[in-house]
């Protein structure tokens, strides 16, 4: 039971491990991919992280909007929404 | 001329003649093989590159043995089990493979070696394009190098033993010398040999485990690729993947670390266009370490060093963790097959075995054969990529769990 524990342990980590770095990979592809002509300085790649950055955020800004037009929650709700995300 | 002259003369007839029964039939068994080797490798059957030093030095080491100074058997070439410091620095200026087994075979040098030469020949835009899925094939085809470890506990092999016994399944030779190295001192000869020997059968075996798993209307599936996936991904990228990669690797199993470099220091080299470092590394350093590897594993299969009663038992092991991760790996195929309703074949799955290049080869071959308009190389060669990263992930584990 001990040693399928421990098979199943190191299988699981193997497996995590190894989507981590698939997520690595495909995060790092993208985000290199999207670089200027030449752009490896660091303010290219500070510029395209910043972009990714401040697009996710309008996008949490519109679905905030859209949970306070339709739900019209309380600032409790609000504040549990927030946490949630 | 009395007999004690003639012993003297001939030592390897004499230390043959006087050695115990097992011993000399041992020796006799191990030249035979050694022929064998060298037979096969020029055949084709086996890889040249490798068999031919190894089958050498394994006929030369069990002929040469002779009558030392203190009386007992040894030879003129290496003694891998001493650790006493005044005694290695005495062979150090005798045995003539003493420095070269000291200084790159015990500490993994030469493993490291191999990998920066394996490094820079990897093209990684086939495991940038799509990572997920060869990840997920590569995982499948871990399945050899995981479940060995209990199937070798029943066998009555420590934990440590049964890891690096299993590392077999994962078809990397620098990794099992590497996890035996550190795991497990008394037995890294007898698993790197298996490991090496099986190694060169993986190329005419998974065939027909493919055939038998396979039926010949998926083996000829040709798959439609996404348009994103033809894109030429630049060397900037894949000089930052390997970077940066490296070093959250190298965060997670510092155990590992040295592998994690070797592998990608040879694709930032032959990313960045330094062609005359990656000619070097490519050519002189991976033919070259991969010759004394080989010399030195046949050197190793001296009759009283090999002869170790679990040597059946790792032959067995060796071949079960080859079988299971290739069975494992064609399971990845047919979970993607499943998941991508159709649009994959599940050939590719064997490729998950990190033999580069060999296995990508292999399910191309056995596809092509079907049908001919189907390539699969490009997902084949990223599983197959994938199959190396998560080698060595697995190598990280076991020597920081079981060390």
């Amino acid at each position: 039971m001990n040693v399928f524990n421990e098979i199943m342990f190191i299988y699981g980590m193997t497996f995590l491990i190894s989507m981590f770095v698939a997520l690595v990979i495909k995060m790092l592809a993208k985000t290199i991919e999207k670089l200027p002509e030449g752009g490896f300085s660091i303010a290219a790649v500070v510029t395209v992280a910043g972009n990714n950055i401040r697009q996710a955020m309008m996008r949490n800004k519109k679905t905030v909007s859209e949970f306070k037009k339709t739900a019209a929650g309380s600032n409790d709700e609000l504040l549990n929404f927030y946490h949630e995300r | 001329m009395s007999g004690n002259d003639f012993g003297q003369l001939f030592q390897g007839v004499y230390t043959l003649i006087t050695s115990e029964t097992y011993i000399a039939v041992a020796r006799i068994g191990l030249i035979i093989l050694g022929l064998l080797l060298i037979y096969l490798g020029k055949k084709g059957v086996l890889e040249p590159l490798l068999m031919i030093p190894m089958g050498l030095g394994m006929a030369t080491i069990n002929a040469s043995s002779m009558v030392m100074p203190d009386g007992s058997q040894g030879n003129l070439f290496v003694d891998p089990l001493t650790t006493d410091i005044n005694k290695l620095l005495d062979l150090l200026q005798i045995d003539f493979l003493q420095p070269i087994y000291t200084f790159t075979f015990s500490n993994g040098l030469i493993a490291c070696f191999i990998f920066m030469g394996i490094g820079s020949m990897l093209d990684i835009s086939y495991i940038l394009k799509r990572p997920f899925t060869s990840m997920i094939i590569a995982v499948f085809a871990e399945m050899g190098t995981i479940l060995t470890i209990p199937i070798a506990m029943l066998f009555g092999l420590s934990i440590q033993d049964a890891a690096s016994a299993a590392m077999v399944g994962g078809a990397d030779g620098p990794m099992v010398l590497f996890t035996s190295l550190n795991l497990s001192k008394d037995l890294f000869v007898p698993i790197t040999v298996v490991a090496y020997l099986y190694l060169g059968l993986t190329y005419g075996g998974y065939p027909y485990l493919i055939r038998a798993l396979i039926p010949a209307r998926l083996r000829g599936i040709k798959m439609t690729r996404e348009k994103g996936n033809t894109k030429q991904i630049s060397g900037g990228v894949k000089l930052g993947f390997a970077s940066i990669l490296c070093v959250v690797l190298c965060l997670l199993f510092p155990v590992a670390a040295p592998l994690f470099f070797s592998l990608f220091i040879g694709i930032a080299i032959r990313e960045s266009g330094l062609m005359h470092v990656q000619n070097f590394i490519e050519g002189p350093l991976l033919y070259g370490s991969t010759f004394f590897l080989g010399m030195l594993l046949g050197i190793l299969c001296e009759a009283h060093l090999i002869l170790n009663p679990k040597i059946l038992m790792l032959l067995v092991l060796g071949i079960v963790a080859l079988l299971l991760s290739g069975v494992g790996g064609i399971m990845g195929g047919y979970f993607l097959y499943f998941v991508k309703k159709g649009n994959y074949n599940p050939v590719i799955g064997i490729a998950g075995v990190s033999c580069v290049p060999t296995t990508a080869k292999v399910a191309q071959k056995e596809v092509h054969k079907v049908n001919p308009q189907s390539m699969i190389l490009p997902e084949a060669l990223g599983a197959n990529i994938s199959g190396v990263i998560t080698t060595a992930i697995i190598t990280g584990l076991y020597i920081t769990l079981f060390k």
